[in-house]
């Protein structure tokens, strides 16, 4: 089992949920984060200057199976694709899952 | 507040801007033009004198020109607003600055000179006492031309048509607004008696803009309950505003059981017209059509269902002896009004679309107004969720 954890822009959540939905992905949690950027940004508030190093992203987390997680890689990133393409993908082994009202673990708690 | 707590926080700000605007160009837009086209000098169609308030006199004895001119530019800037909330969110800011100047400074002059200005709507006995037409049926149609030409927000609609909800992201903003917009409307209703002469006719009209607002929004609030099983806040406000509108035209004119009944029938057409707005597929995102637009022109209709010549209107309504007399002549300035209102805010749209484009990019939409057109974000350092 892996865990596949997406950082993208909020623009493109609308596309990535499409495109999960579109690949069979209906289950993730989705949060609101900040994140750097390679490039700073000059933003003006009351006519003074701020360098802005913090930027709105989503981080989308999804647990799958092994055999499942380059189709999730490839439907996140088409979905990212409709826009700039922009954003990062990570995949961490999970040890142990477990769904609490069944009591069912590893593959079948995904 | 109300307009900003039905949007999304990533379009506040600009929701804002565009409301503090349209004031400040109200006062210019009205002070240049506006005035003088609608007061002054008597034509049938327009004034042509006055032009930046040069020489003009008080209409009315015992007030002061700047303050007539005070009150009517605040309905001027009222008139403009309300077409704010229903293109928000995927409006440029630039076209919108085009908008909001050339509303109150020449088409809502217009249609004010045809009704107050000795135009000649007021000549056939038109009676639109505080502005169910000239305010808020003008607001609301140039709310529905403007909402259909830049068409639903990006998600608003399915591919089947079927309609998503977007939701508004601050309800204690709306119920506040709509709050402010009450206490407000004392001084429109009340206020348009122009003097304290006759106080049986100002407490008559605060009354029945007590009345009718206050059955509005039960009606509201009951029908949503029954429509869609549990009472909705934001319908009910609605609905509390429908009740307002619809007061506006027929409240010197009408009792107070009158009032109750006007207020009753906006209410339950405000929630019908919402759901007529999702059916046609026109994303008008604070209800600024139904809540304007429908219950404007009801309002102007019960001036000739419900008033009587002895509380002062031209000739008794359908529901008292009157005949379709005052109803006709109703519908008459209803229909000369608001067409007229809404060719030419079309024509204005139109222009300002094909020289600098009215509607914003998918990408622009999508991060949100607050940053692309000002910069600035209206929620710094919250966490939220500014796309779904």
């Amino acid at each position: 089992m892996k865990f596949v954890i997406a950082y993208i822009r909020p623009e493109q959540l609308p596309d990535v949920k499409e495109s999960l939905s579109e690949a069979e992905f209906f289950h993730f949690t989705a949060m609101s984060v900040l994140g750097t950027a390679p490039k700073a940004e000059q933003r003006t508030f009351r006519g003074v200057e701020q360098k802005v190093t913090l930027f709105r992203r989503v981080r989308l987390e999804l647990a799958v199976k092994d055999s499942q997680v380059e189709l999730v890689i490839d439907a996140i990133s088409k979905g990212a694709m409709e826009s700039d393409g922009a954003g990062r993908i990570f995949v961490t082994p999970i040890s142990d899952a477990v769904k609490i009202w069944t009591g069912e673990r590893n593959d079948l708690a995904i | 507040m109300v307009e900003t707590g039905l949007v999304r926080t990533k379009n506040a700000g600009n929701v804002l801007m565009k409301n503090v605007i349209d004031f400040s160009f109200a006062a210019l837009g009205y002070f240049a033009f506006g005035y003088a086209i609608m007061y002054g000098s008597d034509g049938a169609l327009i004034g042509t004198s006055g032009w930046f308030m040069v020489g003009v006199e008080s209409p009315v004895e015992g007030v002061p020109v700047e303050a007539f001119w005070l009150f009517q530019a605040v309905f001027a800037g009222a008139a403009a607003t309300i077409v704010a909330g229903a293109v928000a969110e995927r409006m440029k800011f630039v076209a919108y600055l085009f908008y909001s100047f050339i509303i109150t400074a020449f088409i809502y002059p217009v249609v004010g000179h045809w009704v107050w200005g000795g135009g000649w709507l007021a000549e056939l006995g038109f009676h639109d006492f505080a502005g169910s037409t000239v305010v808020h049926a003008l607001g609301g149609v140039c709310a529905l031309v403007g909402a259909i030409m830049l068409k639903p927000r990006y998600g608003k609609f399915n591919k089947d048509g079927s309609p998503n909800v977007i939701s508004g992201h601050n309800m204690p903003l709306v119920a506040m607004g709509v709050f402010i917009l009450w206490f407000g409307w004392y001084g429109f209703n009340a206020g348009s008696t122009l003097g304290f002469d006759d106080p049986q006719l100002v407490a008559r009209i605060a009354l029945n803009t007590t009345m009718a607002p206050a059955v509005a929004a039960f009606a509201a609030m009951a029908l949503s309950w029954i429509k869609y099983g549990k009472p909705d806040l934001s319908l009910s406000l609605n609905g509390l505003l429908g009740g307002l509108v619809g007061i506006t035209a027929p409240c010197a004119v009408v009792g107070s059981g009158s009032a109750i009944m006007i207020g009753l029938i906006s209410g339950i057409l405000v929630v019908f017209a919402m759901e007529w707005m999702n059916k046609l597929k026109i994303d008008d995102v604070v209800g600024a059509f139904p809540v304007h637009g429908v219950c404007g022109i009801f309002g102007t209709l019960a001036v000739g269902i419900f008033g009587t010549a002895a509380l002062g209107s031209p000739q008794d309504g359908l529901l008292f002896g009157g005949g379709f007399g005052q109803l006709g002549i109703q519908s008459l300035g209803i229909v000369a009004c608001l067409g007229f209102t809404a060719v030419s805010i079309w024509i204005v749209f139109k222009v300002i679309d094909s020289v600098i484009g009215l509607r914003v990019s998918k990408k622009t939409e999508l991060k949100g107004l607050d940053i692309e057109e000002h910069g600035m974000e209206s929620y710094s350092g919250f966490q939220i969720f500014t796309t779904e």
